[in-house]
Formats: C-alpha cells, sequence, structure tokens
C-alpha cells in the first residue's frame, strides 16, 4: 500500500492541524494509501485515532543569532536554524531518519521548510500546501511580503548567501542536489496547492500556484450565542490579550452597541469585566452561524477568520499582532472590506477605534466590499480536499 | 549470526537531560550493532543523540503538548510522571499511541527502556522483549506507594498520595483499554518486564538497595588517559564539573593550593580560560578522559552527582559532591552515608556556592576515615567488571538463543 506522510513543523493553534488532519481523513477514504503525520504538536484537539499513525517532529534547531524582528520569508528562514550549520545538518538528518521508516511515496508539507529540504533527492512526491505564508516565490533576494516593507538590504543579501552555502553544504553531505538560490526547494516541488484566494496570498506571484480556496477551520463545540436586546449595532469581537484591548473594551462597553466577545488565552481576564446587558463575554468559541446576522467583526487578521467573515458578507475591523497577521489584514482592506489598527506597535489610543467603528458602521461600502467577495469564501463550496486527493492520485499512479 | 537472526532493537530515553543517559547507554548500543542488529533510538534530545550515535537513526521522543510542569520540585517517580502526561488519561492514550506508531514503523524485537516510563506503559501489550536499563532514581522500590525522592524534607504525604493515584488511574485505564490486568500499585508496573538493569551499586541506589533488580555497575565509555598537570604535586585531585556561576572562583581558590588539578569542565567559556591561564598546577579541558582510570589515579575528586561519585568511590577515591539538582542531592546523601564522601551546600539552594565547596572539601581532607571508606568501598568491588557486566546486559537483551558474546 502507497504511503502519505503528512508533516507540520511551525506556526500555532488550530489552523495547521484542523485542515492537516481533515484532509489526511480525506486522503484515507478517497484513496488506498496509509497515511502517516508527522507533527510538531502532539495537540489534545486531535482525535485519538490519528495518533496510530503519529510521530513526533523533530524540534526545529535554534538560531545562533537569532533575528529579534524578522523582515521577511528569510528572516524566518534564518531562525529556524539556517544560521545554524551543526543545528541544520541535525534536522536535516533527523527528518531523513523519519523518511527512512515510514518511506512515503507522497510528503505533503503543512510549513514544514525544513522538512521539505530534507526530501531533496529522495524518491518520493513532493506536495506543499497551506496558505501563502508558507511558500515563499522565486528570486533572490527572496520576494517581500505584500503590505510590508520589502527592499531588500545589503545584510540580508549576504545573509541569503551564507545561509544557501549552508543549505548547499548540507544538501552535499547527504548526497542531494544543490540549490542556485535560497528558495529553489520550495519551487521544486510535484505540487502546490494554497489553502486562499489570490487576493488573500501573502505574496504577489508571477506564476500562480493552485488555488483552492478557503480550508474551513471549526472549532469543536462552539457556544451558540444570541445578541444582546436592543437595536444598536451588533458586533461580533474574537480578541486576544493586547495593548489597547482595555481601550477597546471600554469603547465597546460605552458606545451603544450590542457586543458579543469570545475572550480567548488571558483576555478573558480583562475582558469578563466588561460584561453587562450589552456586553455578552465568553471564554470559549462562539459558533460564527450564530453572529451570521450581525454588523461587524473585530479581529486579530486570522487568515481562517477573514475568510469566515468574508462568507458572512461581514465587514471588519482588523487589529494584527504580528506580521502575517499584518499582511492578512492588508489584503482585507485592499478589497475594501475592512479597516485596520495596527496593534504590533504603539498602543492605539480611545480616538483610532472610535473613528474606525464609526467608519464601518455608517459608511455602506465596507459592506458592499465584503458581500461582493463574500460568495466566493464560502467554506461549503470549498473545493479543496477532492482537488487535492485527486491530484494526488495522479502522483501516485 | 546470519540476517533472520539479527533483532530489531528500540531504545527509549524519555526524561532526564545531559549526556549522562546516551553515555550509559553508548556501550551498550555499540555492542549491539556490533553483533549485528538493528538498532533505532528514539530519544528526549535528538542534538545530543546524533552527536554520540553518528550512524544510527534518532527519532524524537513523543511529548506532551505544551511545556507546563505541574509540580517543579518533584519528590516522586509518580510526580515525575504527572509532569509528563501521566496526570491526564486522554494524554497517556495519545502518547502511548504514538509510542506504538513508532513500534508500526521499527518492529522491535526488543525494547530497551531508560527512564522511560510511558513507552513501558506502551508496549505493555506488544510482543517484545522489555529490558530497563535505569537507575535508583528512575527505578522503584516495589512498595505501595513510591519512594521518597527528598527524604532530606518533610513531604506533603496526602497530595503525594492523591498524585500518585491519578497517575496509577491514567496507567490502569491504559492497561484495561489494552486487555490486561491493572496494577494495584504503580510500582508494579515497572516489573512487567523481561529484566532490570541498574547502573549503579546498592549503597548509592537513590531509593536504597533492591533485590528486584540486577546492580551492573557503571558503563566504561574509554578515552584517552587523564592529562593531569605535570608538577608532581600531591594530592592529585580531580574536578569534574559543568559551568555554574561560582566555578571561576573555586577553580582559582584551589589552583593556589600546592595540589595537581585535573579540571574537566565541559562548555567552560573564555573567560574560565583566561582566568586560569597562568596556573601550572591546573589543567583546565572540556575533554572527557577514562574516567575510570581517573579515579584509580586521583586522590580526592569534586563532582557533581552523576555516576561519576560511584565511579570515584570502586577507584577507592573519596568524593566531595556538589550537587546541581536535586536528583544529585539525592545521591550526594547516600554518598554521605558510605562514610567516603561529602556534600556541598544545601537542598535549597543548588549548585552551592565555591566557599560552600571549599569548605566541604576542607571537611573531606581533614578526616582521614573518608579514605578508608573509599578504600573499604572499593574493596567491596574489586571483582566487579564493567566489561562482564556488559556482556551480561547484552545476554539479557537478546533473550535465549543467541551466540555468547
Amino acid at each position: 500500500m502507497k504511503r502519505i506522510l503528512l508533516t507540520w513543523e511551525l506556526g500555532s493553534g488550530l489552523g495547521h492541524v484542523v485542515p492537516l488532519t481533515g484532509f489526511g481523513q480525506h486522503l484515507s477514504n478517497a484513496l488506498d494509501v496509509e497515511v502517516w503525520y508527522c507533527f510538531q504538536s502532539l495537540h489534545d484537539q486531535i482525535s485519538l485515532p490519528f495518533y496510530k499513525r503519529m510521530l513526533q517532529a523533530p524540534p526545529v534547531p535554534p538560531a545562533r543569532n537569532p533575528i529579534g524582528r524578522p523582515r521577511g520569508f528569510s528572516d524566518m528562514l534564518h531562525n529556524i536554524g539556517f544560521d545554524n550549520q551543526k543545528g541544520l545538518n541535525g534536522a536535516i538528518r533527523a527528518w531523513r531518519d523519519i523518511f527512512g521508516l515510514v518511506r512515503p511515496d507522497v510528503l505533503v508539507c503543512e510549513f514544514s521548510p525544513l522538512s521539505l529540504l530534507a526530501s531533496r533527492g529522495l524518491p518520493m512526491a513532493r506536495v506543499q500546501v497551506g496558505t501563502g505564508w508558507h511558500v515563499p516565490p522565486p528570486g533572490a533576494p527572496v520576494p517581500a511580503y505584500r503590505h510590508l516593507p520589502g527592499h531588500a538590504t545589503e545584510q540580508q543579501r549576504t545573509r541569503e548567501r551564507a545561509m544557501l552555502e549552508r543549505v548547499n553544504r548540507v544538501l552535499t553531505e547527504f548526497e542531494a542536489p544543490t540549490m542556485q538560490s535560497l528558495t529553489d526547494f520550495f519551487q521544486e516541488t510535484d505540487l502546490t496547492a494554497l489553502s486562499t484566494t489570490p487576493e488573500f496570498d501573502h505574496f504577489d506571484r508571477l506564476e500562480p500556484p493552485r488555488y483552492l480556496g478557503h480550508a474551513p477551520v471549526r472549532p469543536d463545540n462552539p457556544e451558540s450565542v444570541r445578541w444582546p436586546q436592543g437595536d444598536g449595532p451588533r458586533i461580533f469581537a474574537y480578541l486576544k490579550p493586547f495593548r489597547g484591548l482595555s481601550t477597546l473594551l471600554k469603547q465597546l462597553a460605552n458606545g451603544q452597541y450590542r457586543v458579543i466577545i469570545h475572550a480567548a488565552e488571558q483576555a478573558w481576564d480583562t475582558a469578563r469585566h466588561f460584561a453587562g446587558p450589552q456586553v455578552k463575554v465568553s471564554p470559549r468559541p462562539v459558533a460564527l452561524d450564530s453572529v451570521a446576522d450581525g454588523d461587524l467583526v473585530i479581529s486579530h487578521a486570522g487568515h481562517g477568520l477573514i475568510h469566515e467573515t468574508l462568507a458572512l458578507e461581514l465587514p471588519m475591523l482588523l487589529l494584527p499582532l504580528h506580521r502575517e497577521q499584518q499582511v492578512n489584514a492588508g489584503n482585507a482592506r485592499q478589497v475594501g472590506a475592512a479597516l485596520v489598527i495596527d496593534c504590533t506597535g504603539p498602543e492605539p489610543d480611545a480616538e483610532a477605534f472610535e473613528s474606525a467603528l464609526d467608519q464601518l458602521l455608517g459608511e455602506p461600502r465596507f459592506r458592499q466590499a465584503a458581500q461582493a467577495c463574500g460568495r466566493s469564501h464560502d467554506p461549503a463550496i470549498y473545493p479543496g480536499l477532492t482537488a487535492l486527493s485527486g491530484a494526488i492520485r495522479e502522483l501516485i499512479e | 549470526m546470519n540476517e533472520q537472526s539479527r533483532l530489531s532493537i528500540l531504545v527509549a530515553w524519555e526524561i532526564g537531560g545531559g549526556f549522562g543517559h546516551l553515555m550509559r547507554l553508548r556501550p551498550i548500543v555499540e555492542r549491539l550493532v556490533q553483533r549485528g542488529h538493528r538498532v533505532t533510538l528514539v530519544v528526549r534530545d535528538l542534538e545530543k543523540a546524533q552527536e554520540i550515535f553518528p550512524d544510527l537513526a534518532c527519532l524524537q521522543t513523543p511529548q506532551r503538548s505544551g511545556q507546563a510542569t505541574d509540580y517543579p520540585q518533584v519528590a516522586s517517580l509518580a510526580e515525575i510522571m504527572y509532569n509528563c502526561g501521566f496526570n491526564d488519561q486522554s494524554t497517556v492514550q495519545r502518547l502511548c499511541a504514538s509510542w506504538r506508531a513508532i513500534g508500526e514503523l521499527v518492529r522491535p524485537d526488543v525494547v530497551i527502556m531508560d527512564f522511560s516510563p510511558m513507552a513501558l506503559l506502551a508496549f505493555q501489550a506488544s510482543p517484545v522483549r522489555r529490558v530497563l536499563i535505569d537507575n535508583g532514581y528512575s527505578h522503584p522500590t516495589m512498595t505501595a506507594r513510591m519512594p521518597d525522592l527528598r527524604p532530606w524534607q518533610r513531604g506533603y504525604a496526602d497530595l503525594q498520595a492523591a498524585i500518585e493515584d491519578d497517575v496509577r488511574q491514567s496507567v490502569n485505564a491504559f492497561l484495561v483499554e489494552q486487555g490486561l490486568e491493572p496494577v494495584e500499585a504503580l510500582s508494579a508496573l515497572f516489573r512487567r518486564v523481561d529484566s532490570i538493569n541498574l547502573m549503579t551499586l546498592p549503597e548509592l541506589d537513590h531509593t536504597g538497595p533492591k533485590t528486584h533488580v540486577a546492580y551492573r555497575g557503571y558503563a566504561e565509555p574509554g578515552g584517552p588517559p587523564p592529562p593531569w598537570p605535570e608538577t608532581g604535586a600531591r594530592p592529585r585531585v580531580l574536578v569534574y564539573l559543568r559551568p555554574f556561576a561560582g566555578i571561576g572562583e573555586l577553580l582559582s581558590r584551589l589552583g593556589g593550593m600546592n595540589w595537581a588539578i585535573l579540571a574537566i569542565v565541559p562548555g567552560h567559556d573564555q573567560q574560565l580560560k583566561a582566568r586560569l591561564a597562568g596556573v601550572s598546577n591546573l589543567h583546565l579541558t572540556e575533554a572527557l578522559c577514562d574516567i575510570h582510570l581517573a579515579a584509580r589515579q586521583a586522590d580526592l575528586a569534586v563532582c557533581a552527582g552523576g555516576d561519576t561519585v560511584g565511579i570515584m568511590l570502586l577507584g577507592a577515591t573519596p568524593v566531595c559532591v556538589v550537587p546541581y539538582h536535586a536528583e544529585q542531592y539525592l545521591t550526594a546523601w547516600r554518598a554521605e552515608k558510605t562514610g567516603a564522601a561529602v556534600t556541598a551546600g544545601n537542598p535549597s539552594r543548588l549548585p552551592p556556592r565555591s566557599d560552600e565547596i571549599i569548605t566541604a572539601l576542607n571537611r573531606l581532607i581533614s578526616n582521614p576515615d573518608h579514605y578508608d571508606q573509599a578504600s573499604e568501598f572499593a574493596a567491596r568491588y574489586k571483582d566487579l567488571d564493567p566489561a562482564r557486566e556488559l556482556t551480561a546486559i547484552i545476554t539479557e537483551i537478546e533473550g535465549q538463543g543467541f551466540p555468547e558474546t
């Protein structure tokens, strides 16, 4: 029986494991294959049957001189051991040991640059899945993300050359083909299928990959909620801890709104104090269907929630907390469905929140933009799994 | 040995740090490879394992998601297990399933386990030979309750019992699910194996002498002869420590005495090297040497509370133990009871300060009883032969029907 190995090395949360295990399940059902998993976190949200073929991924090697504020994709590679020859060699060896045991016919990588690199030269088909954030387009220096500062400095070019030398040393050691540029191994796969749409890709690309649309990520056992009574605008907010959280909560509590908040992680400690007749606060995930008749969604610009919000045809106030979310937020702003208050820097003030809420609720253009692109984001029409398993069937055959 | 008679051997190491576990496994693994067996390692520290075993497949152990440690000041093996995921039945199910997934790939005939309770549980229902390579810290007494790992402090019996019961429940839920008998006491899980080998000696067993195990002494990894400073000074003092805040001060003060000092300090920095550069009676090195030979040649030793303590005593060398953490303090506590060792510092603040180490060292050299007791200890074990013990371990691993080693 053919074997497929699904790997996940970087990132956190359910956004990686839920689609990937769903895909694995689909492959098991659709094809006559044995599906194995190798994940960086043996997450308690993954159900037990998956663990029968679940391996622990090797740890990502530390950078020798980590870049504190990574600017682009190559800085990310630097920080996962590409500046550390010994660590890089060890990681490649560890992945090759796994390949030696599993002997996969197809390797499916989701944000797994080290496993993808380690597979170079080995007799297996290679597939990349995930969002555009994980898959850089070709080019040296590595092209910049959308909406982020993109000017490549001489320092970056030098670093990339040094990383390429290290990578080629390790490839030579393992008798694998060397590379001309740092991201060749992302380009030389059998299939790259991104679970996003072109307007929500993280890079501009000359040669578009296969876009599958949005892979739905639904939390287990979400809470169905009802809007507080009244006739004010209905706002759903998914909030994590950030500088400015209290300011925003005050704004929401004191305005003439009806608000439902899912306060995740430690945000609950702060948000619960703002609960009242017009503000419901829950530490549990909220069923999005139950807020579908709202007027606005506030979130931190996670890729999945943006798609889900567009599928509901709702405008968004986006509060990105890190660079990937900055790109997502920039894309949403570009399609006209969102305003963005960057929360990666200084604390935003009350006026910024007030002004954004007024605009988003008062100007129909945001909702119209959300409606215009919303239909193509409906997770119910996600074609990804069938399309992907069909492509993998061809690779195996 | 022909191809068919070769064994697939899975070596598991789940808990602990440093090189100690790997170094004691190394001679065993090397001998198994020499004998034609296929060895796969599944280890806690992949980087170190790759360094020690450059030609063998090394995988990462399945690990509990998240980093939370429920009981950082562990006082029993049950608490250690609790911290590693035994607190929760679904975590036990997931981690055991992942261990068995590794088993499906490796198809082991034998599973060797060094401080690996989850692997021990996971492979209970598998048709494999189970062999423990442990010490007294990771292998309990066969008592109703797990032995106390902090005997110097007042316990909290009710809480400890509740923790142990939680762990036992998780273990039993898994055993019953696999169609196996539950255990009445948690310690009984550690007897459901084919062979128990403790790489220590009864006097230095952390939790006291046991009758159901084979004591194998200490692995002999070999190495170059110890590079003593060529001053001819005596006594010869072996210092074998990892860097800590007071290491520079300690070595400077030792260097000021008219002794011959060999200081093995793996991972020391340039600053320490520069500080000791002009001290002719002190040789500072990172390189490991033949530590058994060094034990026989030294007059005194200053070392942390690992296997080196026992190796020194077997060489009739009294020891000043410098514990870095509670497990090592327990070794020191046992070593003191032999009368051949003293302990620096106290368990509430480890590692000890340099002045505490000097005080302890003075206490050691001022009393000739320590030398006498070290000599007596060595005499008791004069017939202990590491090579013979290694052969015995290999026989235990291979089971019946293999040619003699």
